[in-house]
């Protein structure tokens, strides 16, 4: 299911690229009024009623509620005026909401995470793959999409335990060295993941071990990023994290932009030129 | 383009940036006889045959395109002032030199359609690829020092189209920064009452001079 997202987002990328005049929320609308969008969302809609279809107890349908508003809103012909912040409860992080509708965003609250339930729920036995009646036990741990376990926590249902890429491994080899960890193919979404998570869970230290590593891996790598050669993708780029890709990925196009500029008009004129120019070019 | 899918990093492509820089006044050299131009921007005088007078760049780009002038290179342009801002620059690592604000599109223009008319070409040419060479690499090894303690950073006498360039980058990298720091803040603010850390080192203090002209 992640990966027909995945590949319908990739082909969206063109559409989403085109400026629009009234930013990017009306064209996630235009997005979601043509079919291909809808009929995949509605794989999507599934896949979480599966989760809590079923449920007697509250917290599924409420969850589903707000995750049912995403996808199909109600109103396609008026402007929208999307909520940029999402309602959240006790734990309101700080961080910058990157947008109800950013696509990264929901991808990104696709992570499992291990949660503890603090009461028995009925019903949603599915969550549960090894229980045998139709319910979860008091004291059982599961894996749960983070949104739902974002839900499920405002309501003091479960409590969340840090997953492993902020656990003491992690700080560790980070600390051994930052640039060297590969969060492109293990954890994309480390950093958001991380500023979301930080409000939910007692861990007062994840914080600034966000920041420290973002820090020594901007040091190492990112500043380097504007000297990227073109062609070739240098080996660190496969170790960014989403976000830190989109910085490389803004440098190196108004590097490569610039480049364009600058060879523009000189034509056949070239060649001659060329031979002139001293080594210590930026190439 | 880096700031497309961000609308709100409103990024100048190149070309907007030379657009912008082509309203500088530059002197010429007609060679032939014509009526004042009365344009919304201004009016040139009578274009008298040897008489110098100036006109904006993308004037003078267009005369000379008909070979209707001759383009006087401007002062900073010469080889000896060229040479001495590649010295201070090389000697200073963390000053920029003082260059007029669109010294890269206005020497590329140059160089593209008036070549006959500046002395010493190639060497003009290429001291202005090493001046650049070096400022940027100086502008990189700041980006380095940016660490999650900066609010602000300057750069002066840093050229459009060298702001150009590290703008996107350098938007989202503080961006980042702060989003990753104001968690911290508020705990903190959370575990000692009302004491904000203190901001000690700001590294290069750099202000975005946007181009807004």
């Amino acid at each position: 299911m992640n990966m027909q997202f995945l590949s319908l987002k990739r082909k969206e990328k063109t559409t989403l690229q085109k400026p629009h005049p009234l930013g990017l929320g009306l064209s996630c609308f235009i997005l979601r009024s043509s079919s291909n969008f809808i009929s995949i969302h509605g794989r999507i809609g599934q896949g979480r009623e599966k989760g809590g279809k079923k449920a007697g107890t509250d917290f599924g349908t409420q969850a589903l509620k707000r995750r049912g508003k995403r996808s199909f809103p109600s109103q396609i012909t008026s402007l929208p005026s999307p909520n940029p912040y999402p309602p959240t409860g006790i734990g309101a992080s700080t961080c910058t909401m990157p947008g109800y509708y950013d696509i990264s965003d929901i991808l990104m609250e696709d992570e499992a995470v291990s949660v503890v339930f603090h009461v028995g729920a009925n019903g949603v036995g599915l969550l549960d793959p090894g229980t045998e009646t139709n319910s979860v036990e008091k004291g059982a741990k599961i894996d749960l999409p983070f949104w739902l376990a974002h839900e499920l926590c405002r309501r003091r249902a479960v409590s969340i335990t840090i997953p492993s890429c902020f656990g003491q491994k992690m700080k560790k080899d980070v600390q051994a060295d930052a640039a060297c960890v590969d969060l492109g193919t293990r954890y994309p979404y480390f950093y958001e993941f991380g500023c979301k998570l930080f409000p939910l869970v007692g861990d007062k230290s994840i914080g600034p071990f966000l920041r420290h590593t973002f820090a020594s891996r901007y040091k190492e790598m990112l500043s380097k990023s504007h000297t990227a050669s073109l062609n070739a993708i240098p080996k660190f780029v496969l170790r960014l994290s989403k976000e830190e890709y989109q910085l490389f990925e803004a440098a190196r196009s108004s590097m490569v932009e610039f480049k364009k500029w600058r060879v523009r008009d000189l034509g056949l004129m070239k060649a001659t030129i060329l031979g002139h120019k001293r080594k210590t070019d930026l190439h | 383009m880096a700031g497309q899918s961000d609308h709100s990093l409103s990024i100048f492509s190149a070309a907007e940036v030379e657009f912008i820089a082509e309203d500088e006044m530059i002197e010429i050299v007609p060679n032939i006889r014509m009526d004042a131009l009365n344009l919304l921007c201004g009016d040139f005088g009578p274009f008298l045959p040897q008489i110098p007078c100036k006109v904006p760049l993308w004037l003078a780009v267009a005369l000379k395109k008909r070979g209707k002038c001759s383009i006087r290179t401007p002062d900073w342009m010469s080889v000896e002032k060229l040479t001495q801002v590649l010295e201070a620059e090389r000697e200073s690592p963390r000053e920029f030199q003082p260059l007029p604000f669109h010294y890269v599109e206005i020497s590329r223009l140059l160089l593209d359609h008036a070549h006959d008319d500046i002395p010493e070409v190639y060497m003009v040419r290429s001291l202005i690829e090493d001046i650049r060479n070096v400022r940027f690499h100086k502008v990189e090894s700041g980006l380095e020092t940016i660490s999650g303690r900066t609010y602000a950073v300057k750069l002066k006498n840093l050229s459009a189209m060298e702001v150009n360039l590290v703008r996107p980058f350098m938007v989202r990298v503080l961006q980042a920064f702060d989003k990753h720091d104001s968690p911290e803040t508020v705990q903190q603010a959370d575990a000692s009452a009302s004491k904000r850390p203190q901001v000690v080192d700001r590294g290069l203090r750099v202000s975005l001079s946007c181009v807004t002209c």
